[in-house]
């Protein structure tokens, strides 16, 4: 899974060296629009729908990762 | 009527990282209260519950907005807000259909989506404007009006901002506002040093 989250985000943000402990606001200064963008095309990848106010306790890949474990997605 | 106090000063730059934005906020607040001969108070950051930084201060608001190397900063002795975008490729249908309103879902849909990233920028800076944010209630309201143009919203003045090309922009502003904008020149932001013209 950490494999697809490091394609989408670099496909989007072009940045790479993404890790677990990679946070999208400190490290990788992503405005609002490229996280709804990010949110977008996992949301898409994975046939589910992250509630908006969830979107923004998310801060760190492994964050996604979790989520993501937590909602049944399992790669 | 709009008076000199509702003048919003927009400063403008290019930058590569934004981790030391706050001084260069306290730098253009300080010129914006010196071009309006107002006193310069003591100014402190503070973050609401959403998260979005202010001024603790009651008549001196400022916002952020920075996509790709470009940066603004709205200065307003009213609540503003502000958003830019680089324009670049994206799911422009899915994000539409998933956080917008079903007006400017359909508005932009008819107009093979050209003005995604201006709907996109109107609908953040009003919801930054307002101190909130992006939540369930973003794809509740719509900025398009029923002439299909986005117009002011609820009482607040929104302007689009033409900052260069490739970018879209606006700013929404708590009353009707007169825009003075600038650019930061790069040896200025090296001294972190504000002596910007228009």
């Amino acid at each position: 899974m950490l494999d697809t989250l490091k394609h989408i985000i670099e496909e989007i943000t072009g940045r790479k060296n993404i890790t677990l402990e990679t946070d999208f606001i400190k490290d990788l200064e992503l405005s609002s629009f490229d996280i709804v963008n990010i949110i977008s095309a996992v949301e898409d990848k994975y046939d589910l729908t992250i509630s908006t106010r969830d979107i923004w306790n998310i801060h760190q890949v492994k964050d996604a990762i979790n989520y993501l474990h937590d909602h049944g997605i399992n790669e | 009527m709009v008076s000199m106090n509702n003048t919003i000063s927009l400063y403008l730059a290019d930058i590569e990282s934004v981790s030391d934005q706050y001084q260069l906020v306290l730098d253009c607040t300080f010129d914006h209260l010196r071009y309006l001969n107002l006193p310069q108070p003591l100014l402190k950051i503070v973050h609401n519950q959403y998260g979005k930084p202010d001024f603790i201060n009651d008549n001196i608001h400022f916002n952020l907005s920075h996509s790709a190397n470009k940066w603004i900063c709205a200065i307003s002795q009213y609540l503003v807000g502000v958003d830019i975008e680089k324009k670049r490729e994206c799911r422009k249908d899915l994000i539409a259909k998933r956080f917008f309103h079903f007006h400017e879902s359909q508005f932009l849909k008819e107009n093979d989506y050209q003005a995604f990233f201006d709907v996109w920028c109107a609908k953040e800076s009003v919801v930054k404007c307002q101190g909130s944010g992006i939540f369930d209630d973003f794809s509740l309201f719509s900025v398009i009006d029923d002439h299909q143009i986005i117009d002011n919203f609820q009482g607040m003045s929104l302007y689009p901002l033409k900052i260069a090309d490739l970018y879209a922009g606006y700013l929404c502003s708590q009353v009707p506002s007169t825009l003075r904008i600038l650019e930061i020149p790069k040896e200025d932001l090296d001294q972190s040093i504000i002596s910007v013209t228009k």
